[in-house]
């Protein structure tokens, strides 16, 4: 009787196991953002000399195309300290001509994990793209098991329509948030991205850690004689006016200990009066039009203390 | 661990191949495996707790003993029943309503003028500690009544207190219904497993596919509520309604399957409770092992309804009010509990309540206009219900609903879906879901099929829609709601 269970349901999940090996094989074929930012950044290392590290906010934010083609942006959406001190560990020793990282400290960067988050779905193209050691939980080993009904809609939309997943210019800078695709209701996203930026329990393990990764980037890059410009981006006031003042507090007394070191520079841009209403995408992201404002006057901040542009 | 995660779909087959073909030899071992793997399931959340569940049954077991050996000395066996209850509530009480207790009094305190400082403790609440403590409490009362001989086997009894599928989050098992079972082999029946795969299948589909799409458009305007239409409101306000349901019915769903996988039958906690025509059926039909737990054990030795008209409107009270504060340390869970007392009491007092106690539309396929007309209004109290148990605090709540009532165009009404699931297409599976459910309304659960009739390729084809919308469909991986209650 068990017995006949046992094959039965077997049966019936041979199709289905099958049908997903066919869906997991098919979608690792599609480029993506993190592929392709891995690949490039891989073939140009000898040619990088602004690297720009983190997460959306910089993503969007650090217009590299207006930098030239020695700038590359490799942050990518919820990308934590973790993963920014990985790039720098893979590739520090061949970026032979890099002077710059630019390195995001967010008003949560210190606080919060990918992979304790809702967007630790996310870990999965850092294990399978970027060839991160951390395989657990198994999820991040397969793009099937984050989400088959994206699997499903990505498949159907670069086999059938041609679309990849690509939303980045070639110097990987994300070209989505634009001021035409700007959300009508922009100002009211603070409060609710504010609230979803503030951690409840501080989680001291996961400062330290973030801490460590912060001061590891800038010792290699010390040890090359990159410059590391700490940044705490710019966000507009509904933003900024909702964030815990400690948790806030805290995030910008590191930064400013930091960059204590040499060759640190800390930059808070938070209510930056030099930002407008026009370069916002939404409370806390910048449009095309602010990403190229921060691209610039992150960089010259640089060009001032080294005496050379880099653009 | 949870059911809609990765490893409990590796953990259950494992687990069910061990069972039958390693350890159901003996009642002994079978126990002894059970009691294993339900301590590793409880303690993957946090192995700190398995001390907590396992003094809870220790504490009842020897409570079950001593009041049984004491039969012909009540004031021990009294002893013995309520140290047993003050620890259980004890322990309920401090993990769940210590801080509530503590703020409220510091809150007290300032409006009367008399400034306390007493700092809140940060207490991490075990998960699912109002289910096991009120199972094992039901086994206390009931020898403590004669309904039920004491357990002389420990192994055994801790099995039942913490058995697997239904520890975190129900149906709460009466000792009567599940302890019985621990004492026999089971056989495997191949029709149980296979039915228990099938209703297991559709918990899937609720909570994977209906609760958590409902969560995420919920979430964001319950959020944001300030700066939301009346339309927003209430269309969020109607999808909580499925969104708790589709969670807490998919869990027990879910449990019962997978449990009947073992040969074990747990209660039935949910009978299609939103095809009610009047609120008195409601709660026969919603989370009916709690609703039935507080009417034995609370309810009905108040006196129920067969005292004074002013102690039975004073039990009804009392008890939705209990029931309602059972779910989390919030006023907003009580005032949800008075509001469905008062929903409540008008069926009683006019001995009204027990006049729809069959399915609805028996032997029809489709409603009277009355019948639609009587579950709309029935729904609708309840939506308007939720909004309390859903909201974060009691002006939150009161504000949402004044909002939604005004009917103003103000504000945002688009929402948001996830990537896979926009609200129309939400609103499609919706309609898919209450077609199958009200079709269905009349057997155990959803995907109830007749074998002899219905021939094997139209089943799997069945099968595999429903595996693939929740493929398809089926949201991020999200907690169940009564997890934390």
């Amino acid at each position: 009787m068990i017995k006949r269970f046992v094959l039965k349901s077997v049966i019936f999940f041979i199709p289905l196991l099958l049908g997903l090996g066919c869906l997991e094989l098919l979608v690792r074929r599609i480029p993506n953002e993190y592929s392709f930012k891995w690949k490039t950044i891989d073939m140009r290392c000898s040619d990088i000399e602004t690297l720009v590290l983190g997460n959306s906010q910089l993503f969007y934010g650090v217009d590299t195309d207006v930098l030239g083609p020695t700038a590359f942006n490799m942050a990518n959406v919820s990308q934590t300290l973790k993963y920014d001190d990985y790039v720098v560990t893979c590739f520090g020793a061949h970026l032979t001509r890099l002077r710059q990282v630019i390195l995001p400290l967010s008003y949560f960067s210190l606080v919060s994990s990918l992979e304790s988050g809702d967007e630790a779905w996310r870990g999965k193209n850092y294990r399978i793209y970027w060839k991160h050691p951390d395989g657990w939980p198994i999820q991040r080993n397969m793009e099937i098991l984050n989400g088959t009904a994206l699997v499903i809609k990505r498949i159907y939309g670069f086999y059938l329509r041609g679309n990849t997943g690509i939303t980045c210019s070639a110097t990987g800078f994300g070209l989505t948030y634009r001021c035409d695709r700007r959300p009508a209701n922009w100002e009211s996203t603070g409060a609710a991205a504010a609230r979803r930026h503030t951690v409840r329990v501080h989680d001291t393990k996961i400062l330290r850690e973030n801490v460590s990764h912060v001061k590891s980037i800038i010792e290699k890059c010390r040890a090359k004689g990159v410059h590391v410009t700490l940044v705490l981006p710019p966000a507009w006031e509904t933003y900024a006016e909702k964030l815990d003042p400690s948790q806030l507090q805290a995030a910008i007394i590191t930064g400013e200990e930091l960059a204590r070191e040499p060759g640190v520079t800390y930059v808070n841009l938070l209510q930056d009066p030099r930002f407008t209403a026009d370069d916002f995408y939404d409370a806390d992201h910048l449009n095309e039009v602010g990403a190229r404002k921060l691209a610039r006057l992150l960089t010259e901040d640089v060009t001032g203390r080294h005496g050379k542009k880099l653009d | 661990m949870l059911f809609n995660s990765l490893a409990f779909l590796i953990f259950l087959p494992v687990v069910f191949v061990l069972y039958w073909a390693v350890f159901n030899r003996t009642v002994a071992w079978r126990n002894a495996f059970i009691l294993g793997i339900s301590y590793y399931f409880y303690g993957s959340w946090d192995w700190r707790f398995l001390f907590l569940i396992a003094f809870v049954s220790g504490v009842c077991y020897l409570a079950g003993i001593k009041i049984e050996e004491n039969e012909r000395n009540k004031p021990w066996r009294q002893v013995w029943l309520t140290s047993a209850c003050v620890i259980c509530f004890g322990l309920v009480g401090v993990f769940k309503y210590f801080n509530f207790f503590i703020e409220n009094f510091v809150a007290m305190s300032r409006a009367l003028g008399c400034a306390q400082n007493v700092a809140s403790l940060h207490i991490i609440l075990p998960v699912g500690i109002s289910f096991f403590t009120f199972q094992a409490m039901s086994y206390v009362i009931d020898v403590y009544r004669g309904q039920m001989r004491a357990s002389r086997d420990w192994v055994a009894f801790f099995s039942y207190i913490s058995y697997f599928p239904q520890l975190v989050a129900g149906p709460i098992e009466r000792s009567t219904n599940l302890l019985p079972q621990f004492g026999v082999l089971q056989r495997f029946n191949y029709d149980e497993a296979a039915d228990g795969l099938r209703q297991a299948l559709w918990g899937f589909f609720k909570k994977i596919v209906i609760a958590d799409n409902c969560a995420i458009i919920v979430n964001q305007v319950y959020a944001n509520y300030e700066s939301m239409s009346s339309r927003s409101l209430l269309f969020a306000a109607v999808l909580f309604a499925f969104q708790i349901y589709g969670d807490f019915s998919g869990y027990s769903d879910i449990a019962i399957g997978c449990s009947r996988l073992f040969g074990f039958r747990l209660m039935r906690n949910f009978a299609n409770p939103y095809f009610s025509r009047d609120v008195a059926e409601f709660w026969r039909r919603w989370h009916i092992s709690l609703s039935t737990w507080f009417r034995d054990y609370l309810y009905f030795p108040l006196g129920g309804s067969r005292c004074s008209r002013w102690k039975t409107v004073r039990n009804v009270f009392l008890m939705f009010g209990v029931s309602g504060f059972w779910h989390g340390a919030n006023w907003t869970f009580i005032v949800w509990g008075l509001l469905n007392a008062c929903y409540f009491l008008p069926g009683l007092l006019t001995g009204n309540n027990r006049r729809h106690t069959n399915c609805v539309a028996e032997g029809r396929l489709l409603p009277t206009v009355k019948e639609v007309f009587l579950m709309a209004g029935t729904f609708a109290a309840t939506v308007f219900a939720w909004v309390f148990f859903r909201a974060e605090s009691l002006s939150k709540a009161v504000d949402y609903l004044a909002r939604m009532l005004t009917l103003s165009e103000k504000g945002t009404t688009k929402l948001v879906g996830s990537l896979y699931c926009s609200p129309t297409i939400l609103l499609l599976l919706l309609l898919f879901f209450i077609s199958v459910e009200w079709v269905q309304r009349e057997k155990q659960h959803a995907l109830w099929f007749n074998c002899m009739v219905m021939p094997a390729p139209i089943r799997w084809v069945a099968y595999y829609v429903v595996i693939a919308i929740i493929f398809a469909f089926g949201a991020a991986q999200q907690t169940f709601i009564y997890f934390q209650f």
